[in-house]
């Protein structure tokens, strides 16, 4: 499932539609009178950034339908970058009135009014640690986990203050009326982000599951299977992940995004992971019968509806783990007309799945292309990376479906040289999870 | 792929309602 031309547009015009409330709203009503263009153009976009700052909240909120139509990684980088730009918008806004009328420096005077400079100093502050946390996370050494708590209460500080700003300051929103569409737009924010951090776990609760049995699958390389308690599980489709919470509670710290690996119709929840930040480095210590939360299925890492041509992947390292559901799936459903794999690891161990990969190529629909960084000598297979020379002799070009998954590196250098061969994007399908 | 298209969407976007507010201010002062 993919979004169409169609859907795109209605998204981004609605989008659009929403981003610019307030500035409808700033010209509708009671009329006021003009303050010159500097100062209307910084009001403007203090207006428009504080909406797109809102909608940061409904990109984020993962839903599965519009997760499943864009892909989550995709919404993230449009989160991401919107977010940028707000910001700009946003720190843009004082500057540009205090240039244009240096008596607003009043504002943030604390001898003027105490409790309005602490405010917003205090919404700069938070604006700009918003963003430094989010571009600078690795750096400054925050944790995943404290980096995603500390987002919301910032976002939800930068907000909420906003809102107070903009009532307080009330030129072009002092009706009744404009107060209550604010309020309701910012309380609207507000409830996404409750609703995906402490309603959506409070659900989670009633759905809980434990880790049936943890195996090894090759160098630091596991097999997750997890099994629902007292409840039927969860569907999903072939090539979608799952956020994992290994712990006794839903609101546990800890959640991470990992694909399913199992096919659907196996009726099986398994997670392949591979061992490399603080969190997946226990993995293969897990316990049987350990409590976890699944939140999911996400992602539009999924065959089409109608897929054209022959199935084409392309998976490096732990990437091959969709590949792996969706293959998976084929086979259990009696095989697709045509596929192929690219299946690219550094070492011959670290082709996971390869035995079952080559039962599929004896089988005679898959055609199964190892392709190995470090290759022992009597290596039959491909050597070398996903460069361009193994790109032009392996990678057939035709009006084929070609589904990327691995590194981020591998991935812009295969959708890279998809698109420069003329593929259509809308036939380009890959996942990315390590973008925050 | 989507990625690049996302950014650069949010962009042309983002753009796009930065010359709402030059409209918006255009409108403001001019009439």
């Amino acid at each position: 499932v993919r979004a169409s031309p169609r859907d795109l547009t209605f998204a981004l015009g609605g989008y659009s539609a929403l981003a610019l409330i307030p500035l409808a709203l700033a010209a509708a009503g009671e009329p006021r009178p003009p303050r010159g263009f500097w100062i209307e153009f910084g009001v403007g976009l203090g207006f428009v950034g504080l909406a797109m700052l809102g909608l940061q909240f409904a990109l984020t909120a993962r839903f599965g339908q519009i997760s499943l139509h864009f892909g989550q990684d995709t919404l993230l980088h449009f989160h991401r970058r919107v977010g940028l730009i707000a910001t700009g918008f946003l720190l843009a806004h004082p500057l540009i009135l205090f240039v244009a009328e240096p008596a607003y420096l009043s504002y943030l005077d604390p001898r003027d009014s105490a409790v309005r400079a602490l405010a917003l100093w205090a919404l700069i502050a938070m604006l700009v640690a918003l963003i430094a946390t989010t571009v600078w996370r690795r750096p400054m050494g925050i944790a995943y986990e404290w980096w995603r708590a500390g987002h919301g209460l910032l976002a939800v500080g930068v907000v909420f203050v906003g809102l107070v700003h903009v009532l307080r300051v009330g030129w072009y929103v002092s009706e009744p009326w404009k107060q209550l569409v604010w309020t309701g737009m910012t309380g609207a924010a507000i409830v996404l982000l409750l609703w995906a951090r402490v309603m959506r776990p409070l659900q989670m609760r009633k759905r809980p599951y434990r880790v049936r049995q943890v195996r090894p699958e090759g160098p630091r390389l596991w097999t997750v299977e997890a099994e629902p308690v007292g409840h039927e599980g969860l569907r999903f489709r072939a090539g979608q992940y799952c956020w994992l919470t290994f712990a006794h509670t839903p609101f546990a710290i800890q959640q991470h995004p990992f694909s399913l690996s199992s096919a659907p119709s196996s009726g099986r929840l398994e997670f392949t992971i591979k061992e490399v930040g603080d969190f997946t480095r226990g993995v293969g210590g897990i316990p049987a019968g350990s409590p976890l939360f699944l939140e999911g299925p996400y992602g539009s890492f999924v065959l089409p509806e109608e897929p054209r041509g022959e199935l084409i992947f392309v998976g490096g390292g732990v990437g091959i783990t969709p590949v792996a559901s969706i293959l998976r799936e084929l086979r259990a459903r009696g095989g697709f007309r045509r596929a192929r794999l690219l299946h690219g690891a550094a070492v011959a161990e670290g082709l996971l799945f390869r035995e079952e990969f080559e039962a599929m190529q004896r089988e005679g629909w898959l055609t199964y292309v190892p392709v190995l960084e470090r290759a022992p000598r009597d290596w039959q297979g491909v050597r070398g990376t996903f460069d361009d020379a193994v790109l032009d002799s392996h990678l057939p070009l035709g009006d084929n479906e070609y589904f990327v998954c691995g590194p981020e590196g591998m991935l812009d250098a295969v959708e890279g040289w998809l698109v420069a061969k003329g593929i259509s994007a809308l036939h380009v399908h890959g996942e990315r999870f390590h973008i925050a | 792929m989507r990625h690049v298209y996302a950014r650069r969407i949010a962009t042309a976007i983002a753009a796009l309602l930065a010359l709402g507010a030059v409209l918006f201010a255009y409108l403001r002062t001019a009439l």
